[in-house]
């Protein structure tokens, strides 16, 4: 039972560490993936406000060389009215103000943006308010407004411009960073987890064949107990059935046979009794009595083992189930003879004994009905019928 | 095997945790230190200040702002010896004084440190570059605009605030060259201190040619140096410079400019003792923030007690000032007292002093001067974003 639950424990850390390393692995794909498209992102929204502010930035630049033109004194240039140009060159910065703005900054970078714009717009108010008088004031007095009002404006919205730039590379470049610092430890993590993985499986897998190597451990040391007690077991019912003096299987491996035997099948049964016996414990004590049957009952498996199935069912009294080939005439032949073995004289301890044997034989037929106690007293009675009849004799009980 | 499976995976989680959700604005050690030395603790250079820390902040440098109490060259110099002994990376320094701190900074330039100016200039030659408002554009801006506030004959009074000041000087010289229409300043031309600035003195019937000549006043300890130390009003010895300009285009009659030391006070009361001794005085121009906010202050009480109507005096000044005065820029300008007021960038100053530093701490060229420009904020302008955002850089 301990095998079998260590087992199953190894089986349910088998699956966990399976299923743990599955999960991590898909979640460090979910986890790389949003890594990639926040850096992504983050990338894309970066160059297009590094692009919105450079092409504003290019776009104050023509301004800026438009003023300058009408500061020359020319209302046009290529065909194009100068200040038309202008306008729409601050509706472009307006345009690319409002891209811009659509994207996602950091505070710092917005407050730069900010600034530029107040700077852009400040340009935009001057440009406006001097538009009529440049071209026509003279050069000396549009070179003045141009290098005292409208130059410093536009040096410093584009100082403030590139600013902005600047911050938003900067935070491309601690996005770029980052998002690989991010990237890095994801894939150290699914690294670790596959190799913790790898490993735990192959613990799990060494600690599953240990296991295995327990159980039939387990089973084998099962295998033996069982024997042990089978052996137990069979010794129990030998010991049970069997006659702790002469070996033989006594009354009780009788009765257990014999109740298999009746009413299935027909046999000859015949039951043996020294008649002197008593005598015998009586004159010589019960060591040479009890040594006296043994000799006897060597005796009778040896010269008769092979006749049937031999008991000693009580201390001088024998009995044995003939076979079932053995017919009438020869069991009553055989009896005879057992009867005669049994009284042959025997030297114990030095002392011939001998002693009259009586005895009784009885051919059961199945159809009899009678149980093995009825037997046995029939078999008695016949016994002790031939004793009172004198003895040293055989009878044979009729149906 | 259990408690080791539970601790490797709970420290996987943790790991691809910190990787994923982590990963915020880690604050990296700043790569420069930028030392920013500023005239005084006065709140003009708040701006100049907020400008400097978020150059710093934008561009991960370690920005030391210093400024003494009061303008003071020693202190000034004190702490550029300091800066250079604790190796800064760069100075940008706005200067009290032009000639006080050349040796000091040649040793910051032996150093290899590079040295920016700001708002004002130094002599030093191997300064890299100077990031201030060009004084005679932005007094020009004031002229052009006053010019448009005058008709011909119109008379104009200068409220200045140290003649031997450079600002003051070149304050005043774009201020009279446009008004009397001879502006030939550009930023490129801006007269250096001790140099031969225009000082027009009083005369009737302005353009009179006067000789010119006379000493140069000698240099102050920087915007009030030359305040008199009795109160009396610091009229500058006539002849003092050369002459108004010949033949004016304009007709418009000059006052001689008076110095009031840059003590609103003494604006004040020079304002409105200049306006009692010219009964035809039309507009008065202040060179600098005390002088300006004195003139507003003459000028409003004036016609609080009906010695002059409102809208006949008219006012153009120089810096904008807030609460600190009493009545604000923007309660002049609104109310219709102070027309138009000029307007530097300190902020910008700053902010573009320690980019600047910056590039050329990393080797890259800088433009050697570069004007940050003024605005001239009238009724028209005042709440407009932009402008809000100059005079209050913390208005976001």
């Amino acid at each position: 039972m301990a095998a079998n639950q260590s087992a199953k424990k190894i089986g349910r850390l088998y699956s966990i560490a399976g299923i743990v390393v599955v999960l991590f692995i898909a979640f460090n794909m979910v986890v790389e993936n949003l890594v990639y498209l926040r850096s992504r992102q983050v990338y894309d929204s970066n160059m297009a406000s590094v692009e919105a502010m450079s092409r504003m930035n290019d776009t104050l630049s023509d301004v800026n060389e438009n003023v300058l033109l009408l500061v020359a004194g020319m209302e046009s240039n290529a065909g194009l009215n100068i200040l038309d140009s202008i306008d729409k060159e601050f509706s472009t910065i307006d345009t690319l103000m409002q891209d811009y703005e659509a994207l996602d900054h950091t505070e710092i970078e917005m407050r730069r943006y900010r600034q530029a714009c107040y700077s852009i717009h400040a340009y935009e108010r001057k440009i406006n308010e001097v538009r009529d008088v440049l071209p026509t004031s003279g050069y000396d007095v549009s070179r003045s407004i141009y290098t005292q009002e409208l130059a410093p404006l536009q040096t410093c919205a584009t100082e403030m411009l590139m600013a902005t730039v600047e911050i938003g590379t900067r935070n491309a470049s601690d996005n770029v960073q980052r998002s690989s610092l991010q990237h890095g430890i994801a894939q150290l993590a699914l690294m670790l987890v596959t190799i913790f993985g790898i490993v735990a499986l192959f613990i799990a897998g060494r600690r599953a064949i240990q296991a295995n190597l327990n159980i039939q451990q387990k089973e084998e040391e099962l295998a033996e107990a069982g024997e042990r007690l089978d052996n137990s077991r069979r010794k129990m019912y030998d010991a049970a059935h069997t006659n702790i003096l002469t070996g033989m299987r006594n009354r009780y491996a009788l009765d257990s046979y014999l109740s298999r035997l009746i009413g299935n099948a027909q046999f000859n049964l015949a039951v043996f009794d020294m008649d002197n016996f008593r005598v015998v414990n009586d004159t010589y004590g019960y060591e040479v009595g009890d040594e006296y049957l043994c000799v006897v009952s060597d005796r009778l498996n040896e010269e008769f083992g092979s006749s049937g199935e031999l008991y000693n069912i009580s201390g001088n009294e024998f009995c044995i189930i003939f076979k079932e080939e053995i017919g009438d005439m020869q069991a009553q032949q055989l009896a005879e003879q057992i009867r005669q073995s049994i009284g042959r004289p025997a030297t114990v301890a030095g002392i011939v004994l001998q002693s009259p044997v009586s005895a009784s034989l009885y051919h059961c037929l199945p159809s009899e009905g009678m149980d093995v106690n009825g037997l046995l007293m029939k078999m008695d009675s016949a016994l002790h019928q031939a004793k009172r009849d004198g003895g040293d004799r055989l009878y044979y009980i009729q149906q | 095997m259990n408690r080791y499976c539970k601790a490797a995976l709970t420290g996987m989680l943790l790991l691809s945790m910190l990787g994923t959700a982590g990963c915020g604005s880690g604050s990296q050690t700043p790569a420069h230190t930028i030392t920013v030395i500023c005239k005084s603790q006065d709140s003009y250079w708040d701006a100049t200040k907020l400008g400097a820390q978020d150059a710093g902040e934008e561009m991960n440098l370690n920005v030391i702002y210093e400024a003494p109490e009061r303008e003071d060259s020693a202190e000034q110099y004190r702490m550029i010896s300091e800066a250079i002994s604790a190796g800064t990376d760069a100075i940008v320094l706005a200067p009290v004084e032009p000639d006080a701190f050349n040796d000091v900074l040649q040793q910051a330039t032996a150093a290899g440190i590079p040295v920016l100016t700001i708002d004002s200039d130094v002599s030093y030659a191997d300064r890299a570059s100077c990031i201030s408002t060009q004084n005679v554009s932005a007094a020009a801006i004031a002229g052009r605009y006053a010019v448009s506030l005058l008709e011909d004959g119109d008379t104009v009074g200068i409220i200045s605030h140290a003649v031997s000041s450079q600002t003051a000087q070149e304050r005043t010289s774009g201020f009279i060259g446009e008004v009397m229409g001879t502006s030939s300043n550009t930023p490129g031309d801006a007269p250096k201190e001790g140099g031969d600035a225009p000082q027009p003195q009083e005369g009737e019937g302005g353009g009179e040619a006067q000789p010119e000549g006379g000493d140069q006043p000698a240099e102050g300890g920087g915007e009030n140096a030359d305040q008199p130390a009795d109160g009396s009003l610091p009229i500058p010895d006539a002849p003092a410079a050369r002459a108004l300009p010949e033949g004016s285009a304009s007709g418009f009659k000059l006052l001689q400019p008076v110095d009031c030391g840059g003590d609103t006070v003494v604006s004040r009361d020079s304002a409105m003792q200049m306006i009692r001794d010219n009964p035809d005085l039309d507009l008065i121009y202040a060179t600098n923030q005390p002088g300006t906010a004195g003139v507003c202050e003459a000028v409003a009480t004036m016609i609080a007690d009906g010695e002059i109507e409102a809208g006949q005096i008219k006012v153009v000044g120089f810096d904008y000032f807030g609460d600190s005065y009493g009545t604000n820029a923007y309660t002049y300008v609104t109310s219709g007292v102070l027309n138009g007021v000029i307007a530097q960038n300190p902020y910008n100053m700053g902010y573009l002093g320690v980019r600047y530093a910056e590039k050329l701490v990393n080797s890259e060229d800088v433009a050697a001067t570069v004007d940050t420009g003024a605005a001239l904020i009238t009724a028209d302008n005042i709440n407009d974003d932009d402008i809000q955002w100059l005079v209050d850089p913390t208005h976001k």
